[in-house]
C-alpha cells in the first residue's frame, strides 16, 4: 500500500507515466467529441416537442456532469493532500479547478440559452440551474482563496479545507434548493424528466459524456504536468527533459 | 516484559500527573468563552454594530420598494433573514482578527486542550453577541414590516437556530481569511454560497408559519444543520487557523 | 441525417441562434483549455532549457539544492 502511494505521489513517476497515457487521452477524447457532436447535431432525430433546440443537450449535460465530477475529484485530492501531504494531489486539485469552473459556466450558459426556446426566458430559478450557479460561486471562491495566499503551501491547504467543506455542503445546498423550488413554484420546469430517450438520441449523448470525461482528464493531467515543471524547474530530471526536447505531448 | 509494563505504568502515571495539573476541557472552554464575552462587552459600540446594520438594512427596503404593508409582509420573512445573514457576515471578520493580530491565537492553539473546543468557545461568544441579539430584536423589525403576529415566535426561533449555524460555518471562512490582508470581500465570496441552505430553510420556515403550515419537520432540519455544523465546523476552523498562523 | 441540406443544418430549423452559441461556448472552453495547456508546456520547457543554459555559463552555483522538496 505505502510504496504504491509514494510512487504515485512522486512527480517524476507521474510525469513519466502520464506522458505515455496522455496522447491516448487527447486522441480518443477529441475523437469521441467530434463523433458525438456530428452525430448529435446532424444525425440524431429532432425532439418531437422541442425540435432541433434539444440538441443543446449534447453539450449541456456533459458539461454539467463533468463540472460535478470535477468537484468530487478535487475533494478526493484535497483529502489525500491534507491527510498524506502528497503535493501531487494538491497540484491535481489546483489544475482541475479552473476547468471545473469553466464547465459549470458552460452548463449554465447553455442552460440559459436552452431556456429561451423551451421556457421562453433566459433564466428560471430552477433547482438545477440555481444549484449549478452556487457551485460556480464555490469554484470561484476556492480559486480566489488559493490565489490570495502569499505562500503556496498556505494557499494549497486553505483551498483543500474549503473544498472539503464545500463537498459536505453541496448535497445540503442541492437538497435545500430543491425544497425551496417546490415551495415557491407550483409546477417546476424540468429538463431531465422527458419521455425515455430513444437510442438514436441517447447514444450520441453517451459518447459526448465519455469524450468530455476523457478531455477533462487529459487537460487536468496536462495542467498538473505543467505545475510540476513550474514548481520544480531545477530538478535534474526536469532539466534533462528540457534538454532532450522530448516534450511528450 | 514485566519491566516494560512497569515503565509503561510509570509513564502513564507521569502523564496523568501532568494532565491533572492542567486545566481540563471544560475549564479551557469556559475560560475562553468568558474572556471573549468580556472583551466583546468592553467594546459596546462594536457590540451594537450588527444590530444597527440589521435595522438599517430592513429600513432601506420599504424605502426602496414601497410603503405597502401587504407587499412588505409578503417579503418580510426573506428580507429579515437576508438582513440578519448579512449582519452576521459583517461581524465575522472580527471573529479571530484581534486575537490573530496580537498573538493570542497562537497561544490559544498551543494550549493543551484540543483546538476545536477552544475555537468552539470563541464561536459561542460570537453567537452570544451577534446572533442572539439579532434574533431577540427581530420581532421588533417584523412588526415594522407588518409580519403577522403569530409568526413572530417562529421568526425568533429560526433565527436563534440559524444564526448559530451561520456563526459556526462562518468561523471556517473567517479562519481561512484571517491571515490575509484584504480578507473581507473574499470572506463573503467563500461563505455566502455555504449560507444558502440556512437562508432557504430559515426564511422558508417563517413563510410557512405565516401561512399556518405545520413546521416541526423544518425546524428539525434546521436543528440537524446546526448539529452537523456543531460537529464539523470547530475542527475545520481550527485546522484553518493553524494554516493561517503558519502561512 | 436529420436535415435535407447543409443550409438546413446551419439553420437548425430556426434554432440556430440557440444551438450554435451553446456548442461554441462549451466546446470552445474545452478546446481553449487543451490548447493553452499544451502551449504552456512548451513554454515552460523552453524556459527551463534557458535556465539550464544560463546556469551552465556560471557553473559554480547549484540550484538543485534549493529545490522544493517534493513528496
Amino acid at each position: 500500500m505505502w510504496p504504491i502511494i509514494h510512487k504515485l505521489g512522486s512527480p517524476k513517476w507521474f510525469y513519466t507515466m502520464s506522458g505515455r497515457w496522455l496522447p491516448f487521452l487527447w486522441g480518443i477524447g477529441a475523437l469521441l467529441i467530434t463523433v458525438g457532436s456530428l452525430w448529435g447535431l446532424a444525425f440524431a432525430p429532432p425532439d418531437y416537442q422541442q425540435g432541433d433546440s434539444f440538441r443543446i443537450i449534447y453539450v449541456h449535460v456533459p458539461a454539467a456532469i463533468v463540472a460535478q465530477s470535477c468537484f468530487a475529484m478535487m475533494a478526493l485530492c484535497s483529502l489525500i493532500f491534507l491527510v498524506w501531504r502528497i503535493k501531487l494531489a494538491d497540484m491535481a486539485a489546483g489544475a482541475a479547478a479552473p476547468l471545473g469552473a469553466a464547465m459549470t459556466f458552460g452548463a449554465l450558459f447553455s442552460g440559459a440559452i436552452w431556456g429561451v426556446p423551451t421556457w421562453g426566458t433566459w433564466w428560471v430559478w430552477d433547482a438545477r440551474l440555481t444549484s449549478m450557479l452556487l457551485l460556480l460561486f464555490i469554484y470561484l471562491g476556492i480559486m480566489a482563496l488559493r490565489g490570495a495566499f502569499a505562500s503556496r503551501d498556505g494557499g494549497a491547504r486553505a483551498a483543500a479545507i474549503l473544498t472539503l467543506v464545500g463537498v459536505i455542503n453541496l448535497p445540503i445546498i442541492k437538497y435545500s434548493v430543491v425544497w425551496w423550488n417546490t415551495l415557491h413554484q407550483g409546477a417546476t420546469f424540468s429538463i431531465t424528466e422527458k419521455p425515455a430517450m430513444p437510442m438514436s438520441m441517447w447514444l450520441p449523448l453517451l459518447i459526448m459524456v465519455l469524450g468530455f470525461y476523457l478531455l477533462f482528464a487529459a487537460v487536468t493531467v496536462a495542467r498538473t504536468r505543467n505545475e510540476i515543471i513550474r514548481r520544480q524547474p531545477s530538478a535534474r530530471w526536469v532539466r534533462a527533459l528540457a534538454k532532450g526536447g522530448r516534450h511528450g505531448l | 516484559m514485566v519491566r516494560g509494563a512497569c515503565t509503561l505504568t510509570a509513564e502513564r502515571a507521569d502523564t496523568d500527573r501532568v494532565l491533572d495539573a492542567l486545566p481540563g476541557l471544560w475549564q479551557g472552554f469556559s475560560a475562553t468563552l468568558i474572556r471573549d464575552c468580556r472583551l466583546r462587552f468592553r467594546r459596546r459600540s462594536e457590540l451594537a454594530n450588527p444590530l444597527i446594520f440589521f435595522a438599517l438594512v430592513v429600513t432601506l427596503f420599504p424605502l426602496g420598494l414601497a410603503p405597502d404593508s401587504t407587499l412588505l409582509s409578503g417579503i418580510a420573512p426573506g428580507l429579515l433573514w437576508v438582513a440578519a445573514l448579512l449582519a452576521v457576515l459583517l461581524s465575522l471578520d472580527g471573529l479571530f482578527r484581534d486575537d490573530f493580530d496580537d498573538g493570542t491565537l497562537e497561544q490559544l492553539l498551543l494550549a493543551p486542550q484540543p483546538a476545536g473546543v477552544l475555537v468552539l468557545a470563541k464561536i459561542v461568544a460570537h453567537w452570544l453577541t451577534t446572533g442572539l441579539p439579532l434574533a431577540l430584536a427581530s420581532p421588533l423589525l417584523g412588526i415594522m414590516l407588518s409580519l403577522p403576529g403569530h409568526s413572530m415566535g417562529i421568526l425568533m426561533s429560526t433565527l436563534l437556530l440559524g444564526s448559530a449555524t451561520l456563526s459556526l460555518v462562518g468561523a471556517i471562512g473567517a479562519a481561512l481569511t484571517v491571515g490575509l490582508r484584504r480578507g473581507g470581500v473574499l470572506l463573503s465570496l467563500l461563505i455566502l454560497p455555504l449560507y444558502t441552505p440556512v437562508l432557504i430553510f430559515g426564511a422558508g420556515t417563517v413563510r410557512l408559519a405565516v401561512e399556518g403550515a405545520p413546521l416541526a419537520p423544518w425546524l428539525a432540519l434546521m436543528g440537524a444543520m446546526l448539529a452537523l455544523s456543531l460537529l464539523a465546523a470547530p475542527w475545520a476552523a481550527a485546522a484553518a487557523l493553524k494554516l493561517s498562523l503558519d502561512g | 441525417m436529420a436535415f435535407d441540406s447543409l443550409a438546413d443544418f446551419w439553420a437548425m430549423n430556426g434554432y440556430a441562434a440557440y444551438v450554435w452559441p451553446a456548442f461554441i461556448v462549451v466546446l470552445g472552453a474545452l478546446v481553449t483549455f487543451a490548447l493553452v495547456s499544451v502551449i504552456e508546456q512548451r513554454r515552460l520547457l523552453r524556459h527551463v532549457a534557458a535556465l539550464e543554459r544560463r546556469e551552465a555559463r556560471r557553473p559554480a552555483r547549484s540550484t538543485t539544492a534549493t529545490d522544493e522538496e517534493m513528496s
